[in-house]
């Protein structure tokens, strides 16, 4: 049996998973097999020697017939894809629709003659799968891009906000808040945070607001806790130690929150140096303002009364000796009012310029320059240390010296200027070996009016160490010398000579 | 081997009018305005394939190819950069397609393509020629050119017909590159019988 008979017969060929048709060149059909029977519901005996346009009219349209003719002409094999052809034939469903084909045709020569061998593959499942694999493929990359989108859109606002968050005048500290209402571990904090403090971001994000503190609370710490939890927020004010070991005052308005599920406390915490120092200036402005005043209008009206009573005791008097008398207590009092107006001009510079880091010895030795003291030596012992100062703290040297010289007495053979240190202080002492203070003098020594001379020196001393945080006290021995010794906070002060203070 | 401008000239005929059939078919079967011209024939050798700046300029390529047999034999094939072949399909199928998203379908598509084109461009040589060939099946490969060409056959290879093909599909414009990969010896009978039925010798 050759291959022609074979396939008129369809032989083998009806076991195929596939259509196979098998053309003359004239579209005669030689092989109609089983499947193309059951796909097309057209019985083989009704196929076989029909000419194949027949049955499907569209095979003459020449996106077929060129391509089919090209095989009869011993061409390559021909493809019918199934995006352009998918029903090669028609060949429905059962349930509806109609298969998908991926068709071949190829030539065959047998016993003398041209075949063209149509193969029929059913890819529907294929079309279905990949239909679907796309469908989910597109969904999945739908979704992606929106979730993309959605990141961008986040990471955009996100970035917005640290550019705010960074960018605004005061710190943010974002923290844990305790059952208890304290403070619990930082979670976030802004750039101005760490510029403000000198610690790095997470340098701060290992520590809690406490471990910041170094100053009181202006209300007990567990009222403010109290205060968060019941009302959500408080206002308070406190001091936070700066890495580098100085101390800045701070404003905190706390405010309960919830982020990303937590519980926890935004802060804005602002610097109050400034305000602090403008608090202190303008109190002691009014200070001042009360003392000249007082000076004004009390001291020296007492003193302007005194030399009119002087002046009509003197008009009243003939007795040379006795005018003398009065005309010498005129010249006190005037003396007084002097020293009293000066007083006001030297008063009124306090606080006026900034204060600056000063050197102790320089300061003592530009002083003794312009003091006269035969016999008595001066003994300056204060290494490189600096001390930050209102610029009249050489005024306050000055007065200590001159002080000693001119009530030292005749025991009176040195001055020694040292350092010591009292807690976390720095303590300067000026201390002389002279006749000292009484120790019924040493309860007033500082009050205005006190005091041999003017008794506004000492006043005026305390006044201009105030202005930095220092204090004045007199600790000398009556009948063996004067010591005073003035107290430096810490962080006003600096170098490297502090007996047993290694503090920059 | 000596190929003379006359015989490239004839060679570039020949791939033309297979091209312009192609064309002619592709055109119907989607009914979209499909120009498909080749502006460039060369020849180079086998061994020079891989340094080819077309065949290089993409590292990944899809490619359609038939093996022919007879008196003279080789390999025809289709070729194109991974994004052109997506482009292509897209614009004639009117479907989205991202850059190397050629999934079964597709493929099939593609591979419908370049058998149009490639039975196209042998039908007119063997039609004018008056020679028969015997083909395998067409074949669709992906890869470096070095991948597509395969080590088994590559020591039977000489010489090698490269045909730039550019597709002109309404204002997009694909280029893809037809290349006839011959088997040694068999670029000369080609030539020869080109020279036969033209008069001119190679």
């Amino acid at each position: 049996m050759n291959a022609v008979s074979s396939f008129t017969q369809c032989g083998n060929l009806d076991i195929l998973p596939a259509g196979v048709i098998v053309i003359r060149p004239d579209y005669t059909v030689v092989c109609w097999n089983r499947t193309i029977e059951e796909w097309t519901g057209i019985p083989r005996v009704d196929a076989v020697g029909r000419d194949l346009r027949e049955i499907f009219p569209y095979l003459e349209e020449k996106r077929y017939a060129l391509r089919i003719q090209q095989v009869f002409e011993g061409g390559p094999a021909a493809l019918f894809s199934t995006q352009f052809h998918p029903h090669f034939i028609p060949a429905p469903l059962p349930g509806g629709g109609s298969r998908f084909q991926r068709t071949t045709v190829h030539p065959l020569s047998e016993g003398g003659e041209t075949y063209a061998f149509i193969f029929i593959d059913d890819v529907t499942e294929l079309v279905v799968q990949v239909r679907a694999y796309r469908e989910m493929r597109d969904r999945a990359l739908r979704e992606i891009d929106e979730r993309k989108q959605k990141e961008a859109a986040l990471e955009e606002s996100e970035a917005w906000f640290r550019e705010i968050f960074d960018s605004v005048n005061d710190a943010i500290h974002i923290h844990e808040l305790r059952e208890d209402g304290l403070p619990g571990r930082f979670i976030d904090v802004n750039a101005v945070a760490s510029r403000m403090l000198g610690y790095g971001r997470e340098e701060l994000l290992v520590m809690t607001p406490l471990d910041l503190v170094c100053g009181e609370h202006s209300r007990p710490l567990e009222q403010i806790g109290r205060e968060i939890l019941e009302t959500g927020q408080a206002i308070f004010e406190t001091e936070h130690r700066k890495k580098g070991g100085d101390s800045v005052p701070v404003e905190i308005h706390a405010h309960r929150a919830t982020i990303r599920e937590n519980d926890v406390v935004v802060s804005i915490v602002r610097d109050i140096s400034q305000r602090r120092r403008s608090e202190e200036a303008l109190a002691a402005a009014n200070r001042k303002l009360n003392l000249l005043s007082t000076i004004t209008r009390h001291d020296i009206l007492n003193q302007v009364m005194a030399l009119k009573i002087i002046a009509d005791l003197l008009e009243m008097e003939r007795d040379p000796a006795v005018m003398a008398g009065y005309i010498e207590k005129m010249r006190f009092v005037t003396d007084t009012i002097e020293e009293q107006v000066n007083f006001t001009r030297d008063y009124q510079e306090i606080g006026v310029r900034d204060a600056t880091w000063q050197n102790i010895a320089e300061t003592v030795r530009k002083v003794t320059e312009g003091l006269s003291h035969p016999g008595v030596g001066i003994v300056t012992a204060t290494g490189d240390i600096e001390v930050f100062a209102d610029p009249l703290f050489e005024k306050v040297i000055y007065n200590l010296l001159d002080n000693a010289l001119r009530y030292g007495g005749p025991s009176l053979s040195g001055i020694r200027v040292s350092l010591a240190t009292e807690g976390d202080r720095l303590l300067i002492a000026v201390e002389d070996d002279g006749a000292g203070i009484p120790a019924a003098d040493k309860k007033n020594l500082f009050q205005r009016g006190f005091g041999k001379h003017s008794g506004l020196g000492l006043f005026l001393s305390r006044e201009i160490l105030a202005i930095t945080g220092m204090a004045i006290r007199e600790t000398g021995e009556p009948g063996r010398g004067a010591r005073f010794e003035i107290l430096v906070p810490a962080g006003k002060f600096r170098g490297n000579s502090v007996p047993g203070v290694t503090r920059e | 081997m000596n190929v003379t401008g006359e015989s490239v000239d004839a060679i570039r005929e020949l791939i033309n009018i297979g091209v312009g059939r192609a064309a002619g078919l592709l055109n119907d079967m989607t009914g979209t305005h499909i120009r498909l011209e080749v502006p460039e024939v060369r020849v180079l050798r086998y061994t020079d394939l891989p340094r080819e700046d077309r065949l290089v300029d993409g590292s990944r390529l899809s490619a359609v190819t038939l093996m022919f047999r007879g008196p003279f034999s080789g390999m025809s094939m289709l070729l194109f950069p991974d994004k052109s072949a997506a482009v292509l399909i897209a614009a004639l199928t009117g479907e989205k397609i991202e850059e190397g998203d050629l999934d079964a379908l597709r493929i099939e598509t593609l591979n419908e393509v370049g058998n149009i084109v490639n039975n196209a461009v042998m039908g007119s040589i063997t039609n004018v020629l008056g020679e028969r060939l015997v083909y395998s099946m067409p074949e669709f490969r992906e890869g470096s050119i070095t991948d597509i060409m395969g080590e088994s056959r590559s020591g039977a290879y000489d010489w090698v017909i490269l045909a730039v093909s550019q597709f002109t599909i309404e204002d997009l414009w694909v280029v893809g590159n037809i290349l006839m990969i011959f088997e040694i010896g068999a670029l000369d009978r080609l030539l020869e019988k080109i020279g036969a039925v033209t008069g001119t010798s190679p």
